[in-house]
């Protein structure tokens, strides 16, 4: 199994796809939530998921061995093969997502009774998208839980984590690119927030899930996956996981200390900012931990 | 009518002419011990016997495993192969996303290099582990065995089964039902007919319901864990894991030992729809109690507001 060869590429394809996933699929539901309609957050997550499926597809690309045989997944009809799937969940989000961009472009620079019909495109469109958002998040953890690989195959859990840490990591995303942006789409204060006030909560839900899919490990039967929880959590990956969990409970903290607090003061914006750093990035390391193992 | 081939490992004298008539027939170069070729040299390895090369590659694509026992009943081999079980429904051909690999109606699992991308897939969905990788290549393929299509098109045995039937015919091709019969029989007359007064062989065929069953069935006098093969009742899961509901999928694991393995994906894929609502819930949860928490934090302002005015 260790000449599968899964390496960086997979790992960082996975956490860019989840990540610009998670952003659009929580900033659409966010701005359904909250009744915003000037769209501001779907638009930042839209405009960030373009190259961040753009790096996530051009890996995937650059993973394969025989990269020039790739249009034939195009023509190909494979529906119960997981990367397929994946291929043809990419594309018409990516496809979308810069029709959309287009459409805002030009909806600015048309007259407000014009814009109305482009707007109700975008907004089909973004429907569209969101669906499309949800299932590109799960797709990564589908793709290894149809694998023989014990980590990966042996419980259910593996798949809602990936869609966990897609969230999380979406939301960090928004968080960061929110209080980093200054311009004409700027996104209120108290929408950041807000949408930092749920990192805390999506964090705890993230643990919680990674918790399951241990103690699954550890109960399952499953040929290897014994060794595989050893390796993770006491092995030669030990190191990094516990970081990634100790950066999760980091940003945990760190969110939490600023309940209540004005956004716009340094101190704030700078404990926001890192606790979103914390969950970029622990969730990254998950995602590579998780991969790595598999091949161990 | 899908064709099968019967491995008898008791009649194993381990004289390896399946694997030089594969490579004969494939061309395959042999894996030097001192790197003497340009292939990476592959030191012998001590895998519960001296054999070499230790495992299948991308230039060995059938091996005879032999395995050393010692115990209470004395120091014994026992020979089996490593090599494509030839799935009746293989996980390779239904990962594979360009279709790269098919399942001939005649038993074979066969692989197309023109439309492989190099994705990998096929080798991490494999329940055997069998698929390898041509990592020493610029342009690499997936290399395993491929049950020799053009030979079984003309009505010849594959190579490996020619080769054998010149020496101890413990390989021997057939239609599949007639081949599970002639192990079952070979089983039943075997009974207390074995070197060390036990049975020949253990009362499985192995391949038989394994991933919902193989074209390649193998017969042991040992358990087939003894020789490092994977089998699937070990891999039943907890008996209360059917009372977790996924969906209504997941339960179906426990009986994993006959399943094809392609339902994995399958499986993966049907609990997406339930994932995502799932997760939609959640957010929309967080945001109604948050939503309360601020309508009631500015209601108590207000309340305090209007107590200090009236103050």
């Amino acid at each position: 199994m260790s000449e599968l060869e899964w390496g960086s590429k997979i790992y960082l394809e996975m956490w860019l796809g989840g990540m610009a996933g998670g952003a659009y699929f929580s900033a659409f539901l966010f701005e359904r939530f909250t009744g915003e309609t000037d769209k501001r957050l779907l638009r930042m997550a839209t405009f960030l998921a373009i190259p961040l499926i753009a790096a996530a597809l051009l890996l995937a690309l650059l993973d394969l061995a025989n990269m020039f045989n790739f249009w034939r997944i195009l023509v190909a009809f494979q529906p119960l093969s997981p990367v397929w799937v994946g291929v043809w969940l990419l594309q018409p989000f990516i496809g979308i997502a810069v029709i959309m961009a287009v459409l805002w472009i030009v909806e600015n620079r048309m007259a407000e009774r014009a814009s109305l019909n482009l707007r109700r495109i975008i907004d089909v469109l973004s429907w569209i998208n969101f669906v499309v958002a949800g299932v590109l998040m799960a797709y990564s953890g589908v793709l290894l839980s149809g694998t023989n690989v014990p980590e990966w195959a042996s419980t259910p859990l593996l798949s809602p984590v990936f869609v966990a840490v897609g969230v999380s990591t979406g939301v960090a995303l928004l968080v960061f690119t929110a209080l980093a942006y200054r311009g004409k789409w700027e996104i209120q204060s108290q929408m950041v927030s807000r949408l930092a006030g749920i990192l805390p909560v999506l964090m705890v839900i993230q643990l919680a899930l990674l918790g399951g899919y241990l103690f699954m490990l550890s109960g399952s039967p499953m040929l290897g996956t014994d060794e595989a929880l050893n390796i993770i959590t006491t092995g030669s990956l030990a190191i990094p996981f516990w970081i990634s969990v100790a950066a999760f409970l980091v940003s945990i903290g760190l969110i939490v200390s600023t309940r209540g607090k004005e956004i716009k003061k340094t101190a704030v914006r700078s404990s926001i900012i890192l606790s979103s750093v914390c969950v970029i990035l622990g969730g990254l390391l998950l995602r590579a931990i998780i991969i790595i193992s598999g091949q161990m | 009518m899908s064709k099968a081939v019967l491995f008898d490992g008791p009649g194993c004298i381990g004289c390896r002419a399946c694997e030089d008539a594969c490579k004969k027939k494939y061309n395959l170069p042999a894996i030097e011990i001192t790197g003497a070729t340009n292939l990476p040299a592959e030191p012998t390895t001590n895998q519960k016997t001296y054999t070499h090369p230790a495992e299948l590659s991308a230039y060995t694509w059938i091996k005879v495993r032999i395995t050393e026992i010692d115990d209470a009943k004395g120091f014994r081999t026992v020979h089996i192969l490593r090599k494509c079980m030839h799935c009746i429904h293989p996980a390779c051909v239904a990962a594979c996303p360009v279709g790269a690999l098919t399942k001939n109606p005649d038993g074979a699992t066969i692989y197309d290099d023109n439309k492989c991308i190099g994705c990998r897939y096929c080798m991490a969905a494999c329940p055997f582990g069998v698929p390898t990788y041509e990592w020493d290549k610029p342009i690499p393929f997936i290399r395993k065995c491929i049950f020799c299509p053009d030979l079984l098109a003309e009505g010849k045995p594959p190579a490996c089964v020619a080769a054998c039937a010149k020496r101890t015919k413990c390989i021997t091709i057939g239609e599949r039902e007639e081949q599970l019969a002639k192990g079952r029989k070979m089983i039943a007359d075997s009974k207390g007919k074995g070197e060390r007064g036990g049975d020949k062989y253990v009362d499985h065929i192995y391949g038989e319901h394994e991933v919902g069953g193989t074209n390649w069935l193998y017969l042991s006098e040992e358990p087939f864990e003894a020789s490092g093969l994977r089998t699937f009742d070990s891999k039943i899961l907890p008996a209360n894991f059917n009372k977790v509901s996924w969906g209504g999928n997941w339960g179906e694991l426990s009986s994993f030992s006959t399943e094809s393995v392609p339902v994995n994906a399958e499986r993966a894929m049907l609990a997406v729809p339930f994932v995502l609502p799932g997760v939609a819930i959640v957010m929309s949860g967080l945001y109604w109690v948050f939503k309360r928490k601020d309508k009631l934090s500015q209601e108590n302002a207000g309340k305090n507001d209007k107590k200090g005015m009236t103050k």
